[in-house]
């Protein structure tokens, strides 16, 4: 199914961008272990210096090693942290957040924008073809920057004054890193996905943005708007475990992030267990959702339609409740901050206000502006 | 062969093709005219699968183009302009044709680059006549049996226009390829279309070949005794293209025995036939309502 031309192809339109993510994502691997080496000095340095003020002994103070801050065992009160507090979850993530639409939006929504794409669907391949290289190109480029950036980050650790803390943690350590990769697989899969809702790049953008934050963000409007109305308690508590579900995990990159605290997992069996058999596998059953999902809609996007802000004709109407749903919630919670207790009275008022003018929006976004888009 | 069959699309709600049906023979020179907006680009962009229709198919062979991605390798499609590949430089394009094309003739389109003198800069950078020059060269090297042309000679001078067209009748006369060309440069086409479909409204007004096309309707010169009559200038049925004392030059849609005996009922001194030009029939037929001038 993958051909060689059309990897070929699209590599020409992104080379650039996939070049400078491996290059930076060496930079956002070790960058921030490097500096998190320094703040550890600094820390320790602090806890020697005010050894009473962090719980030590003042008796034990001369005979502390660095590796002594490190280990929950020992007697000492203040704790450091361990290899989880290196790896630089963070900044990588925000990096294949950016470069995951800037990559997606070149190979999708840059080709509805000029001619290339009807230039690539009049060529001898089938549209699952086109996605699959595209897709290929973007997640090898997330894969050898996590590679290659991980590479030197361990080097950087082993050859450090803090190697010890690769020690008994090398396997968890390289399987988080395996979870960052496939969290920016995630993230590409989305945004590439999301060029088949947008018509060209920055309606794909916008898109993409949208769907990163909307399992998480419809969540959390429905539950805000819940609090408000005393007889929905119920619904706002099973809001709330929704947050740490595996269905959130699952359907959201961001909800699957918000779940993972790096230092439970290195020290805690039970959680490490969990990221094993819930993080991890959501992650790949979103990868695999997302690209079927991205290849099915790639297929059946109507070519006629690139240029606007959605491609989707007959499902302009969904869109547009939608719109108007979030906004309207969102202009409710809004108002029920004017009072300190939550006034229902408010929420509708502020509900009904942002609900007309959400139509009023969505109306020029999708209808008026997505014409005038395309001409 | 090619056949389109009953395609059918809207967009917008609004019928942009609405039962479009014929057929190519190999050889054959086909131009697609229309006005403005008939349809004739969406045409040539779904005969070749980029858009979809919501009715009917487009059979090369046997098989449907919606179906056999691989029936792509014998149609090319060439755009109005060359942007898609515009960040390729001649070469790289001639290898992307190459891998794509396992027919391409690399020889052939180097041929073409040095008869035309064109280097091997970043397409954006060549003049609009190179590009074209380029697009079309490249298409013909891959040696396929069906080219869809979008306004090949848009924008073109005289020499350059010239050289296209050359480069169409060669691939025909070579290789008996077949070639649908869509253009608003009417003079042009008629000196190298076997056949003329007309596009109005998303429909095949009409599938003629040139000499029945000319036959269709008549252009007159027509030399009055004492003046134009004013009955003949106010007819909804004729073009008056210019009026001189007492000459008058007009078009109608068709030749009838009604408009004759109009004409001999005035005894002109002097009744000329014209040969019409595809322009000539092409305004006349497409052109929208007749007026007096």
């Amino acid at each position: 199914m993958l051909s060689k031309v059309l990897l070929k192809k699209d590599w020409k339109q992104v080379s650039l961008l996939w070049i400078l993510l491996v290059f930076l994502g060496v930079v956002a691997f070790t960058v921030p272990a490097w500096t998190q080496f320094e703040q550890f000095d600094e820390q320790i340095k602090n806890a020697r210096a005010n050894s009473v003020d962090y719980g030590i002994p003042f008796e034990e103070r001369d005979r502390l090693t660095d590796e002594s801050f490190f280990d929950l065992d020992s007697s000492i009160a203040y704790y450091i942290g361990d290899i989880g507090s290196v790896i630089p979850l963070g900044p990588v993530v925000f990096l294949f957040v950016v470069f995951s639409a800037l990559m997606a939006t070149s190979l999708i929504g840059a080709e509805r924008n000029s001619q290339m794409s009807d230039f690539s669907m009049s060529l001898p391949f089938t549209r699952t073809q086109q996605y699959i290289s595209k897709w290929v190109l973007g997640a090898s480029g997330i894969v050898m920057s996590t590679l290659l950036g991980s590479i030197a980050m361990f080097a950087l650790i082993a050859t450090s004054r803090y190697s010890f803390l690769l020690e008994g943690t090398v396997f968890k350590s390289v399987v988080i890193v395996l979870y960052i990769a496939l969290i920016g697989i995630s993230l590409f899969s989305l945004a590439l996905w999301m060029g088949s809702f947008g018509g060209e790049s920055i309606s794909q953008t916008a898109w993409s943005f949208v769907a990163l934050i909307f399992p998480l963000g419809i969540i959390a409007l429905i539950q805000a708007s819940a609090y408000v109305f005393t007889s929905l308690e119920g619904l706002s508590s099973w809001l709330d475990s929704l947050y740490n579900g595996v269905f959130i995990q699952v359907v959201s990159p961001l909800g699957n992030l918000a779940n993972l605290t790096l230092y439970e997992f290195i020290q805690s069996d039970q959680e490490w267990q969990d990221f094993i058999s819930i993080s991890i596998p959501s992650s790949i059953v979103f990868i695999v959702l997302s690209f079927w999902l991205g290849a099915w809609m790639y297929n059946r996007a109507p070519q006629e339609n690139n240029g606007r802000f959605f491609m989707f004709n007959n499902w302009l109407w969904l869109v547009h409740i939608i719109i108007v749903v979030c906004i309207a919630m969102f202009t409710g919670i809004m108002f029920t901050t004017f009072t300190y207790e939550a006034n229902s009275v408010l929420y509708m008022i502020g509900f009904v206000i942002g609900a007309f003018l959400a139509h009023l929006l969505a109306k020029r976004l999708l209808y008026r502006f997505n014409l005038r888009l395309k001409s | 062969m090619l056949k389109v069959e009953q395609l059918s699309k809207q967009i917008d709600r609004q019928t942009i093709l609405d039962g479009i049906d014929f057929t190519v023979e190999s050889g054959e020179i086909i131009a697609l005219v229309g006005r403005n907006g008939a349809g004739k680009t969406t045409l040539l962009r779904t005969m070749v699968g980029i858009i979809r229709p919501d009715m009917g198919d487009v059979l090369y062979g046997a098989k449907s183009i919606f179906k056999d991605a691989g029936l792509k390798r014998d149609v090319i499609f060439v755009p109005d302009s060359a942007d898609a590949l515009k960040n390729y430089t001649v070469n790289e394009a001639t290898d992307l044709y190459e891998s794509i094309y396992p027919s391409f003739n690399r020889t052939v389109f180097r041929e073409t680059l040095t008869r035309y003198n064109i280097d091997n800069k970043k397409i954006r950078q060549l003049s609009k006549g190179q590009k074209a020059l380029v697009t079309l060269s490249l298409a013909f090297a891959v040696q396929a049996k069906y080219y869809l042309l979008d306004e090949p000679t848009d924008g073109l001078d005289v020499v350059a226009k010239s050289d296209v067209l050359k480069l169409m009748i060669a691939q025909v006369e070579n290789r008996n390829c077949s070639i649908i060309v869509s253009s608003h440069q009417l003079h042009e086409l008629e000196r190298i279309a076997d056949r003329i479909i007309m596009i109005e409204n998303g429909r095949v007004k009409a599938i003629l070949s040139l000499e029945e096309a000319r036959a269709l309707s008549i252009k007159w010169q027509v030399v009055f005794n004492d003046h134009v009559p004013v009955e003949l200038l106010e007819r909804k049925d004729i073009e008056i293209i210019n009026v001189t004392g007492r000459v008058v030059l007009f078009m109608a849609k068709e030749r009838t025995e009604e408009l004759e005996a109009f004409i001999d009922s005035y005894n002109p001194m002097l009744i000329e036939e014209i040969p019409m030009s595809l322009e000539d029939v092409f305004r006349v037929q497409l052109g929208g309502e007749a007026h007096a001038v």
